[in-house]
């Protein structure tokens, strides 16, 4: 086994372990949160995945970046792989919100400013995907991608800051709620400890993700230089 | 009457809302270990083609 691969099993254990850690903490340690009930508990692990998108975002335009002041392709394999990761926690974090609005706001869905940049959210990176698969050449390809990349990013704050700037029933987690805001709850020390370490390990699945993303890129390019080693004899 | 409790029943939202949340990412890997073996089974095609490639080139067959 190479240092890597072993480097990789390290990590997909210890991500293994932090999230059975999580769940213990959230259905053994968390209380029950009285006007909700056992609902509310899907907000453990939904603002840490919506968190997680925003995360992995927020790297694509770091690697979009990179990739546009060096040319190195390296970024943009990054960049995508973040993507993808990031669009799973994002449509994660939409459909247990909309789970979790059903007995809250007794509706599965409203457009509300914050649902509403959140989707447009999503399928801007989804087109991102999209664009990528449209341009053949690599090189032109990144470059398509990493502008892109970088303007799509105009999204992620202009989500996360929706509930504080346009009146919205949306809760909010950090700082303080709008008199409209419905389902909102103070955390008691457990509910904030439980938080806390959902939040932290569904980072590290973000970077296990993102880890095992690019060791099958690593694959996918070693069968197309393969590819084209057989085409070319 | 103040002792009952008047938290409404919500568990079945509750154990919806985390089949979601554990099935995405399960379903994420899933893709991966199928993506995978499909490139194994593409792997060890072009390398046994290869292989015969560079056979017949030493033979000096066609």
């Amino acid at each position: 086994m190479s240092q890597t691969s072993r480097r990789l099993v390290i990590l997909n254990v210890i991500t293994v372990v932090l999230m059975a850690a999580a769940l213990a903490l959230v259905f053994l340690y968390a209380p029950r949160e009285r006007q909700m009930g056992e609902v509310q508990r899907i907000f453990y692990f939904h603002v840490p995945s919506a968190w997680v998108g925003f995360l992995a975002f927020f790297v694509t335009l770091c690697m979009s970046i990179a990739f546009l002041r060096t040319g190195d392709l390296k970024w943009d394999k990054v960049s995508a792989a973040s993507v993808e990761v990031g669009l799973v926690f994002t449509v994660m974090a939409i459909v247990s919100g909309s789970i979790w609005a059903r007995p809250a706001w007794n509706t599965w869905w409203t457009w509300d400013p914050r649902l509403t940049t959140y989707t447009i959210l999503a399928l801007i990176y989804v087109a991102y995907l999209m664009l990528r698969q449209g341009v053949e050449d690599p090189g032109r390809r990144a470059r398509f991608a990493s502008v892109y990349g970088i303007v799509g990013f105009i999204s992620v704050p202009l989500t996360f800051f929706s509930i504080r700037w346009w009146r919205t029933i949306h809760p909010v987690v950090i700082g303080n709620a709008t008199a409209t805001s419905i389902g909102g709850f103070d955390m008691t020390p457990p509910m904030l400890q439980v938080f806390f370490f959902s939040l932290f390990a569904f980072t590290v699945l973000y970077f296990c993700f993102l880890a095992n993303r690019l060791q099958l890129q690593r694959e996918m390019d070693q069968v197309e230089q393969l590819k084209a080693e057989a085409m070319a004899d | 009457m103040f002792l009952l409790d008047d938290t409404p029943n919500t568990l079945g939202y509750m154990l919806l809302g985390y089949a979601v949340l554990l099935g995405f990412p399960i379903l994420y890997v899933v893709s991966w270990v199928v993506r995978r073996s499909g490139l194994k089974r593409e792997l060890d095609l072009l390398k046994t083609m290869l292989a015969e490639k560079d056979a017949a080139r030493k033979t000096g067959k066609p």
